[in-house]
């Protein structure tokens, strides 16, 4: 979408800034983030303790991937055989166990406070590829919900708020409410309607000399490019194989993954997929059969798809919660096998562009209840993220408040994430 | 006998027309009318100097839309736009407004202005809770309806002590992001005087703010639960009110938030006085007679405000006119709104020659086109299709799950929004800011209008419902299209546009076809998404 003159004008102050690089290493054109919404467990996921009792791991062991040395959750079979193409990060660490709290920390890199509220990482990756990004579909897009507004736009204008699809990506036929004219019309009768609407604007007729209204008529241009524009059919997942489906698998996780692919494709900067029913308080073994299978196979698709199709490289992947889940099982009523939140430790994995695949930072204690080696914070982890996205972010963060505030905390830049950087000098 | 029973009969007559006559005197119509007036010497002073008396006022369907939004939120219903119309009696209008200021939906509308400005929210970044959320509420919207006088109100809030579950203006010093002494002091220099404490000159935040450093607060049992109370203390405590009244406060007997709630009391500068002012017509209008922002009233320069960027003559004098009153009435809102309303810059047309356009919103000579508010625009669209969307909350859990039919403007927590509200700018209510609120009309909210599937199938049982009705001649469609979606009837000219669009339209179809492409049409007007 093309943003209205005040977002265009501000994305460009914003963007006087950038540097340039000489690195083999490209920065990312799009980045696809699976938010694990709720806080997945980092036992049963990427940090298995099969040493620890059965009140901690539930009976369930690790398995060895094509890495050798990586061994990871039993649940994840399909994404082993691809543990060359992502690494893991075993010692993410904030302490809090507030969902709210967590995630605009994770969101932002920052403590919550202050009155005024930051712009979620999507939000400035947006802003910042404004410049690049000529597609006429939003800039920051949400599979299929947002998250809370305290980890959108914050500040920023409105155009960089993440555009929630909304719909089923199970659906015979996935549609973005409000991309496409509804009603089944034929395209005269739609043009004809448009003419009609535009015959009967007797505001803007009768009243040419008032300016506010001109914002209409831009909306309206805005509008319309995106439903006539031809990247509206990335959303068009009768255009893939058959076969491209089922490798994703057909549920809500893996036709959302296929679709954030596609949109990758359409050069959209920035992608969540927001994955929701990880908050497994209770029997959570059997919510983590089911949405773990869902998420190797969609996660492990997503991967070699990107791979196969030369697109990794360009493409930077990140899957996280706002937390993970406490080590040790309650299995008191009303819990019956639950674990709980936990901020101390969990675990984050990130794949594609300039970060090296194959690799483990940090560790856990022998119940991945604490970091004992190298701890990361939200801000260390945005930090690599956005200068591998070719995002500087010590720069100025420019917001309507006239706030002298860098994108992230400077201290976020000690313990950023250089081991896996494939160019350890690579600056934007 | 009889003479004595006549002459008190004729004392009690004498006495009750005295009564009455005093009724009158004082009572809110007459008063506001006077106010008007004396708005309206101000307006037409200017107005006469440059030369903007020509423009006319706004017809009686397009102030009937006017005045019924921006006081209640709603669209007036089709018989109230004939019974009005066709009324012939001289003060109709003044009448209406009476009506409207007087009714529950008033208070509906008034009700979310204030939670905006108080910050009534359950979470993040303001953490009153729901229990809180729905006491503070109920407590505004009594505010608001029963028209309680704001300077009350200002003292109760800032004297507040109990509960926040039990004792609803507590809640004033709960629903602040930062709840630092400093915090407390921005908070109430943007909420009652209307100025950004930033914006002061330097050492004010330190003078001002050991007012609000005696607040203590305490949890209880009750999850979420605070007690407010002011800490006894010892000594002398020394704070500066904005206008650089310093108090020596012995804090062994006296508590430093009632000595800044009697100083905002009096009001000297009428500096609460305008800020209300400022919002009032900015509520009505569109616009703040501050300039730009309504969160940035000029700061005295009597208080160390710079000495420019002062106001034009004609905004400073209408603000002052106008505070003047309100102060004498001690912050009756209703009074206030009534006075603007029945102004000539309310009452006027919304447009007028382009080349004079933009001189004359900048006098108050035409009404400013401004885009209707994002829950307002949500409760059209819903009264009109009869379809309202649940609202729910996604924080804090237990979730709270609002009553089917609750309107957008009714929502009383801003933590409860929805896609659609947030895509027409619904203001998060962090900070009380009115810049919050984003009036911006965007590519996405122009999708949905004219796109969003949902709206769509809303709009065809519309169009099946007036077919219906007016099984007739097509006029009579338009008509009643016209009067449901834009509360006013179609020009001939309008008329002839759609039946020349009729007969384009294949024949076995023509009807349905037309009725639903012109609702959609109206819809997607200028005139439906703008206070004209």
């Amino acid at each position: 979408m093309k943003h209205i003159l005040a977002c265009l004008l501000f994305g460009i102050s914003a963007l006087a800034f950038c540097g340039g690089t000489t690195s083999s290493v490209k920065p990312a054109k799009s980045i696809i983030e699976i938010w694990v919404w709720g806080g997945p467990s980092q036992i049963d996921t990427f940090d298995p303790k099969p040493a620890a009792p059965k009140e901690y791991n539930g009976g369930y062991k690790a398995i060895s991937t094509n890495v050798p040395g990586i061994e990871i959750s039993e649940f994840l079979p399909k994404l082993a055989k691809h543990a060359d193409k992502f690494s893991i990060i075993r010692s993410m660490t904030h302490g809090t166990n507030a969902h709210e709290t967590a995630t605009y920390l994770m969101q932002t890199g920052r403590w919550p406070g202050g009155g005024v509220t930051f712009p979620a990482i999507g939000a400035v990756i947006a802003m910042e590829k404004s410049k690049d990004y000529h597609g006429t579909l939003p800039p920051y897009i949400a599979l299929v919900i947002n998250k809370g507004r305290f980890s959108e736009n914050g500040f920023l204008p409105e155009c960089y708020r993440p555009l929630a699809t909304g719909g089923n990506p199970t659906a015979a036929r996935f549609q973005v409410d409000g991309f496409v004219s509804p009603g089944n019309l034929s395209p005269e009768r739609i043009a004809g309607r448009r003419n009609l609407m535009e015959q009967l604007d007797r505001m803007g007729h009768e009243a040419p000399g008032i300016r506010v209204l001109q914002e209409f008529d831009a909306a309206g241009k805005d509008a319309y490019a995106v439903m006539e524009g031809e990247d509206v059919k990335a959303f068009d997942l009768t255009l893939e194989p058959p076969e491209m489906r089922d490798r994703y698998g057909r549920n809500f996780l893996g036709q959302a993954m296929l679709i954030a692919r596609r949109l990758v494709q359409a050069g959209v900067p920035y992608i969540t997929i927001n994955c929701p029913g990880w908050d497994s308080h209770k029997k959570h073994f059997e919510t983590m059969k089911q949405k773990t299978a869902e998420m190797d196979q969609a996660f492990a698709a997503l991967l070699e798809d990107l791979s196969e199709k030369g697109l990794l490289d360009s493409t930077l992947v990140w899957w996280s919660g706002e937390f993970g889940r406490s080590p040790k099982i309650d299995w008191q009523e009303p819990w019956l096998g639950g674990r709980n939140h936990h901020g101390k430790v969990f675990s984050t994995v990130v794949a594609g562009a300039g970060f090296k695949g194959g690799l483990v930072v940090g560790e856990s204690d022998e119940f991945a209840s604490a970091p004992v080696k190298r701890p990361v914070t939200p801000a260390n982890l945005l930090w690599s993220l956005y200068e591998l996205a070719g995002v500087d972010p010590s720069k100025p963060l420019p917001n309507p408040k006239g706030l002298d505030v860098p994108i992230l905390p400077l201290e976020g830049e000690q313990g950023k994430l250089i081991e896996l950087y494939r160019d350890p000098n690579y600056k934007p | 006998m009889s003479f004595s029973w006549n002459l008190r009969g004729l004392i009690f007559c004498l006495g009750l027309l005295l009564l009455s006559c005093h009724i009158c005197a004082v009572s809110p119509a007459q008063s506001a009318l006077a106010g008007a007036t004396g708005v309206n010497t101000v307006l037409y002073t200017d107005w006469q100097r440059e030369n903007l008396m020509s423009i006319p006022r706004a017809d009686d369907a397009t102030f009937l839309r006017r005045v019924r939004l921006d006081l209640t939120g709603r669209a007036p219903s089709v018989e109230e736009i004939e019974q009005f119309c066709g009324d012939e009696s001289p003060n109709k209008r003044e009448a209406l407004i009476r009506r409207l200021l007087d009714s529950e939906e008033y208070a509906d509308m008034m009700a979310m202005r204030y939670a905006e400005l108080f910050r009534v929210k359950s979470e993040f970044p303001i953490n009153l809770w729901p229990n809180a959320v729905q006491l503070y509420h109920r407590y505004l919207r009594e505010v608001a309806l029963q028209d309680k006088p704001l300077r009350d109100v200002a003292y109760e809030m800032l004297t507040a002590s109990g509960s926040n579950f039990r004792v609803a203006p507590a809640n004033y010093f709960r629903a602040v992001a930062d709840r630092t002494p400093e915090g407390l002091a921005k908070a109430t220099l943007m909420t009652w005087l209307g100025i950004r404490l930033e914006k002061m000159p330097a050492g004010s935040v330190e003078k001002l703010s050991p007012f609000f450093s005696r607040i203590g607060k305490k949890s209880t049992a009750e999850w979420k639960e605070e007690i407010i109370y002011t800490e006894p203390g010892e000594g002398i405590l020394t704070a500066t009110a904005p206008d650089g009244t310093r108090y020596s406060i012995d804090t062994a007997k006296e508590d430093p938030r009632v000595v800044f709630a009697n100083w905002l009391r009096e009001d000297k500068e009428l500096q609460c006085s305008k800020a209300w002012v400022n919002r009032a017509w900015y509520w009505m209008l569109g616009v703040p007679l501050s300039g730009d922002s309504p969160d940035d009233m000029p700061i005295p320069t009597k208080w160390g405000g710079p000495s420019s960027g002062k106001l034009p003559e004609l905004n400073e004098k209408l603000l002052t006119t106008l505070a003047k009153d309100f102060h004498a009435t001690g912050g009756k809102m209703k009074e206030l709104l009534a006075t603007i309303c029945l102004c000539d810059a309310y009452q006027a047309d919304w447009k007028t020659a382009p080349v004079l356009q933009e001189k004359a919103e900048k006098h108050f000579a035409v009404y400013p086109v401004h885009r209707i508010e994002a829950e307002v625009v949500v409760d059209l669209l819903a009264d009109l299709t009869g379809h309202h969307e649940q609202y729910r909350s996604v924080i804090p859990e237990p979730f709270t799950i609002l009553p089917e039919g609750t309107r957008a403007i009714e929502i009383t927590d801003g933590s409860i929004s929805s896609a659609t509200l947030d895509a027409f700018g619904r203001p998060p209510r962090d900070s009380g800011a009115a810049s919050e609120r984003n009036n911006a009309v965007t590519g996405s909210q122009r999708l949905y209008l004219m796109n969003s599937g949902i709206l769509y199938k809303d709009l065809e049982k519309l169009a099946k419902q007036q077919l219906s009705k007016s099984n007739k001649k097509v006029e009579e469609l338009i008509d009643a299209c016209y009067l449901q979606v834009l509360s006013r009837r179609a020009t001939e000219e309008e008329v002839e546009l759609i039946k020349a669009y009729t007969r384009e339209l294949p024949k076995n179809d023509r009807r349905r076809a037309v009725a639903i492409d012109l609702l959609w049409s109206l819809v997607n007007s200028k005139e439906f998404l703008y206070h004209h």
